[in-house]
């Protein structure tokens, strides 16, 4: 056993950094990187050549199999190289597209459907899971949207909401089920389905956790492509999509980026004269429990018996711990919207901090932001209650 | 990072988990917690018959040149049987300072007996008015002639009723809190001057109160350095975090484990009640606890042997402080789960329960380590 990476990990870890500082960090001043992280709309040029620098390097999508463009990267590569990413703030390389679709269509998929795959590892092309409905319940047989077959297309109507990344998605990934009478467990598909056509409408959804609006999309006999749909049983998906699989890269790679912003603060509140106490003490509980975090996302890469999304949970209650602590921290400073105070370019409200400091935002968003999880009406409790405890499903 | 074990340490982990699982049953524990010694001779034979008493010292001296992992791995099994022998006080504590501190003389003396089980120990360290604080020390030891004279008190020594010797804190110069002035004295339990009260202990170990009176020893009973006892006294109590947390670790994972077990048998309202959500995630709760406290107990051993310092004592506080909280959770949820049951002394869940508890306090609580992680 040992505590440090090896020197050739550590060697990667070296480039990444130097990848990351080379082609984010020096490229935009902290509150104009802050705001490409959160998506807003008037930095898309900055997203882009950041997604272009990525892509040229080879680790867009390090995860797939190298003839799709994937790296040979161990484990722990692809690890330092996500960790690496979150914390500083990068635009998101693990998108739905990279880290759900794409091997998705790589395990499941036919010859055309593979052909998507150039513009998923390129960035050029979102997207978005259409599963929940309107007053639908959360489970497989609540979907109302409707499919149809012709000779030359699938006929699709419904309307999905609260879609993340809906508002600008080429594609999505659509959950549906046929028009005819069949037993609910064979009605489900899947359809593959591009989103810039004319039965398609769609309007924002405003998301607690700001950035880039959720959607409501309406599909009136929108058209997907006769290979459109995609053979996987839908319970497989929703296993898939929850985060119980091994292969899902997105849930384990959050203490680095959760220990930068409590050490962070940390040290800011050692230096302010009106602290109170319980406040570090609280703050040297979150770093401990921060460090355990650590601990399990390095073994989740190597023990198969520590489920992944364990791993999510912790660190999604632990981004919450943070959020309470850095609320506390800001004092009366923790009442500006902070978007608002980023979006006037007029530097930060609170003068005491220089801009990009006021990471509240990374951090709400983070609390926050709608998971694929909470899109489907999966508590991640009931999943490990079943999958790794062995406990019987409860009843619907 | 590197979570694998060494082919030896595989080997060791599996004989320990064989015994605790084949030989180590929950009734016969509690018989022998009741015998006059409170724990069983002929185990204590075995381990050493293993090799398990000579793990964490070096070749040199007779043992197999263990360290950090091999003792969490050792503990981690010891905890899910619920050891009641005096492994900790013994080899860890005791064998512990000798390891880090004692001449050879004191090696050869003391070290060749606790290997092959003939000979128990006890580390006397803590003072009623002390807490915590290993430095609050008011037991002196005056030199006199060519030795010292040690008069003063020592509370709840762990393993007092068998201890053959004693090594013992006491204040050589400076005031009841410096952290200098502080020397280690190994000496016979039988010497003249030494009196004890003993007592059994909530998780059923035993202790005694020691009560120092004009004791003489000579100066070749001095562990270390005269005035820089602490840095000795303090590695063996980390040394004794540490494994007293992996046997939380171990402790918790049989209790979440048997909870699920239960949960799923129990049948309430005409189903199991395994199938209630509620009951489910709390369950989740107690497995999460549980893959914490491991997850940071890695990463103290990982640290403890790479080498003392201050990132190892840093270390070994954040795990205790986990430790102390995730084991009152999962302590706590496992009786309630458990309903009744879970309350009766026939069932080992108290018990786990009980011992859980008590490694809460020992070497410091969640308050004592969280507030030594801030200050580190």
């Amino acid at each position: 056993m040992q505590s440090q990476l090896s020197e050739a990990e550590q060697a990667f870890a070296d480039q990444v950094e130097q990848f990351i500082a080379q082609n984010w960090l020096n490229i935009a001043e902290p509150s104009r990187r802050m705001r490409a992280w959160l998506n807003a709309g008037d930095t898309e040029p900055l997203r882009k050549q950041w997604y272009r620098s990525v892509v040229e390097a080879g680790w867009s999508v390090p995860h797939w199999p190298q003839q799709y463009g994937g790296c040979d990267w161990s484990p722990q590569q692809l690890h330092i190289w996500l960790s690496a990413c979150l914390k500083h703030q990068t635009p998101a390389v693990l998108t739905f597209a990279t880290a759900h679709v794409g091997p998705l269509l790589i395990e499941y998929g036919d010859t055309a459907q593979l052909a998507l795959l150039p513009d998923i590892a390129t960035f050029e092309e979102n997207w978005c899971l259409g599963w929940a409905e309107q007053a639908s319940v959360p489970d497989d047989f609540g979907v109302m949207t409707r499919m149809s077959r012709t000779a030359r297309h699938i006929s699709i109507r419904g309307t999905k909401t609260r879609v993340i990344e809906g508002m600008r998605a080429q594609w999505m990934m659509c959950i549906t089920r046929a028009e005819d009478n069949q037993s609910p467990e064979h009605q489900s598909s899947i359809i593959l389905l591009p989103l810039q056509q004319h039965g398609i409408a769609r309007s924002p959804k405003a998301a607690l956790s700001s950035g880039q609006p959720m959607a409501e999309i309406v599909m009136t006999d929108a058209l997907a492509p006769p290979w459109g749909e995609l053979k996987i049983p839908l319970s497989e998906l929703r296993k898939r999509l929850s985060g119980m699989t091994a292969s899902d890269l997105s849930i384990s790679v959050d203490g680095a980026a959760l220990m930068q912003q409590a050490q962070g603060l940390t040290n800011r509140l050692h230096s302010e004269p009106n602290i109170e106490l319980g406040l570090l003490r609280d703050c040297d509980e979150l770093a401990i429990e921060i460090l355990a975090l650590l601990g399990m996302e390095q073994r989740s890469l190597t023990d198969s018996k520590l489920p992944p999304t364990m791993v999510r949970l912790r660190a999604q209650a632990l981004w919450g711990k943070l959020s309470e602590l850095q609320i506390a921290a800001f004092g009366y400073y923790a009442l500006p919207f902070v978007d608002s105070a980023l979006a006037d370019n007029e530097g930060p409200v609170d003068n005491t901090r220089p801009m990009g400091e006021m990471d509240m935002t990374m951090v709400m968003r983070r609390m926050l932001s709608p998971t694929i999880a909470t899109e489907l009406g999966l508590d991640l409790r009931d999943s490990l209650a079943q999958e790794a405890l062995g406990l019987p499903a409860q009843d619907q | 990072m590197d979570f694998s074990f060494t082919e030896e340490q595989t080997l060791l982990q599996e004989s320990v988990s064989r015994f605790m699982q084949n030989d180590y049953g929950f009734d016969a524990r509690q018989k022998n917690a009741q015998s006059e010694e409170g724990f069983s001779t002929a185990n204590w034979q075995t381990f050493a018959e293993l090799g398990w008493l000579g793990v964490p010292f070096s070749e040199a001296d007779g043992g197999f040149g263990g360290g950090a992992i091999e003792t969490i791995l050792m503990s981690e099994q010891f905890g899910r049987g619920l050891l009641i022998e005096p492994f900790l006080a013994t080899v860890v504590l005791a064998g512990g300072a000798l390891k880090h501190g004692g001449s050879e003389a004191q090696k050869t003396q003391y070290l060749p007996g606790i290997i092959d089980g003939s000979v128990h120990g006890a580390l006397a360290f803590v003072e009623p008015q002390a807490r915590f604080n290993l430095a609050d020390i008011t037991t002196t030891a005056v030199a006199d002639g060519d030795g010292y004279v040690l008069n003063g008190y020592k509370a709840v020594v762990l393993n007092g009723p068998q201890a053959n010797f004693l090594v013992v804190s006491a204040r050589t110069s400076g005031d009841q809190r410096d952290e200098d002035g502080i020397s280690l004295f190994v000496m016979d339990a039988a010497t003249a001057g030494i009196s004890r009260r003993d007592y059994p202990t909530v998780d059923a170990f035993r202790a005694s109160e020691i009560t120092f009176e004009n004791v003489k020893v000579g100066a070749d009973s001095l562990l270390g350095e005269a005035g820089k006892g602490l840095a000795i006294l303090q590695q063996a109590i980390d040394d004794g975090v540490l494994a007293v947390g992996a046997e939380a670790v171990g402790c918790m994972e049989v209790l979440y484990k048997d909870t699920v077990e239960y949960c799923k048998q129990r049948e309430q309202f005409g189903q199991a009640i395994g199938k209630f959500q509620v009951l489910q995630h709390r369950m989740v709760d107690m497995f999460m606890e549980h893959e914490q406290s491991k997850s940071l107990m890695f990463m103290a051993a990982m640290r403890m042997a790479e080498g003392y310092g201050a990132e190892a004592q840093k270390a070994v506080s954040a795990f205790k402080v986990q430790v102390g909280k995730s084991g009152k959770f999962v302590g706590q949820s496992a009786v309630q789960l458990h309903g009744g049951m879970g309350m009766t002394e026939e069932l080992n869940i108290g018990h786990y329960f009980k011992r859980l508890t008590i490694i809460d306090t020992l070497f410091g609580n969640v308050d004592f380590h969280l507030q030594r992680y801030g200050t580190l």
